[in-house]
This record gives structure tokens, C-alpha cells and sequence, in this order.
């Protein structure tokens, strides 16, 4: 098999054991964009594990360098795009209830209806939307 | 402050899956979602290595060992 998808496995593998660990702990669901939200909200409760996950997630590209993985060099879209592009990506999954690791991982993997229903929408739309603006457009 | 331990470790872990997996790339996301152009899957092993591990301890052992968590988020969703 192709290095790289053995890679995408592992990875998503880490992503799957960090994910169920939460669960298995703390109970909670490894949504990015919940977690991020929570820990910004006023008058949230426990602050504290939201901001220490947000931190590991933040740092981990520090640890994972010193073994040949690491962030992409440079971005190519201007920072305009890309905060435009995060906004609706977080107006979008507060109206959706969770993100791709919410709702794709940790929702599918308790094959919740609602989770596989939206992971479903929010693919077919970025399938629609790249197609339109690469081939169509 | 174990949760706050828990949180670091869990963060650390799903950073580092992102990064190793390279979804830390948004030409790569972008490559996955281009199904009529020059497609890329590795998107779908990223998922796929991801459940492999998340549904069978959800359904093995989660909902035995912390019935109360599953229950809790029958309910979750609803109120949210």
C-alpha cells in the first residue's frame, strides 16, 4: 500500500484513541469546535480541559516534528481567505452541532444518526462546492 | 487537575494524529474533496483508521464499563 494512506491510518488512529480516551474518561466528545467554543463561553463550567486539550492540540506539531512530521511549510491562500474561511467553518458547525471530528469520528463511531446524517451533508456540500469552483466555474 | 492532565494528553494525541496523518494541510483536505479532478483518499483512510479504533471500544467497552456516559448522550444532543 501506498506510505502515505499506511500514514493516514495511523494518524487517524491516534485521532480515533485520543477520541474514545475522552470518552472513556471525561465522558466528553472530541469535537474540535466544541471544545473551542466551550472553552471561550462565558459562565462554561469546566474551562479547564478544554484549554489544556486546545494547548496539546496546539503544541502537538512540536513533538511530532522531532520524528519527520510536520506542518505544511506554507499556505497558499491569503490570511483574508483563510479567516473568512474559518468563520463560516465555525458559524457552520455551531448551527450543525459539531465538526468533523464531532460528528465524523466520535458521532459515527457511536452511530448516532444525526452525526452520519450531517458528516453526509457537510461532505456532499464541500464535494458540490469544490467541484463547482475548480471544474465549473 | 487530572482533567486538566487528561485534556493535555488527549490534545497532544489528536494533534499529533492530525500532523502524521497530514489533514494539517488544507491542500490535502482540498485534494479529497476534488472527486472530478486528480482525487486524493487519504482523507477517507484518516476516517477510517479513526473509527477502526473509536467504534469497537465505544461498543466493547465504553457502554459497559461508563453505562452513564452513553445514556448522558442519548440526551446531549437534544437539549443542544
Amino acid at each position: 500500500m501506498n506510505e502515505i494512506y499506511l500514514q493516514a491510518l495511523l494518524g487517524g488512529a491516534l485521532i480515533g484513541s485520543a477520541s474514545i480516551l475522552l470518552m472513556l474518561t471525561l465522558g466528553k466528545i472530541a469535537g474540535i469546535s466544541g471544545i473551542v467554543f466551550e472553552s471561550l463561553r462565558p459562565g462554561s463550567t469546566d474551562k479547564g480541559w478544554r484549554w489544556s486539550f486546545v494547548i496539546g492540540l496546539i503544541c502537538a506539531p512540536l513533538i511530532t516534528q522531532m520524528f519527520g512530521f510536520s506542518l505544511p511549510s506554507n499556505i497558499e491562500a491569503p490570511l483574508l481567505t483563510l479567516g473568512i474561511g474559518g468563520l463560516l467553518v465555525g458559524i457552520g458547525t455551531k448551527i450543525g452541532s459539531g465538526c468533523t471530528s464531532g460528528h465524523g469520528i466520535c458521532g459515527i463511531g457511536r452511530l448516532s444518526k444525526r452525526s452520519i446524517a450531517a458528516t453526509l451533508t457537510f461532505m456532499l456540500t464541500a464535494f458540490g462546492t469544490v467541484t463547482v469552483l475548480n471544474h465549473l466555474v | 487537575m487530572k482533567q486538566i492532565l487528561i485534556g493535555l494528553v488527549t490534545g497532544l494525541l489528536f494533534g499529533a494524529g492530525l500532523t502524521i496523518s497530514t489533514m494539517v494541510d488544507p491542500q490535502r483536505v482540498l485534494a479529497f474533496l476534488d472527486i472530478f479532478g486528480n482525487w486524493d483518499p487519504t482523507l477517507a483512510f484518516v476516517m477510517g483508521g479513526g473509527l477502526m479504533v473509536y467504534l469497537p471500544i465505544y461498543y466493547g467497552v465504553v457502554i459497559n464499563v461508563r453505562p452513564h456516559f452513553s445514556r448522558h448522550l442519548v440526551i446531549y444532543p437534544v437539549i443542544r
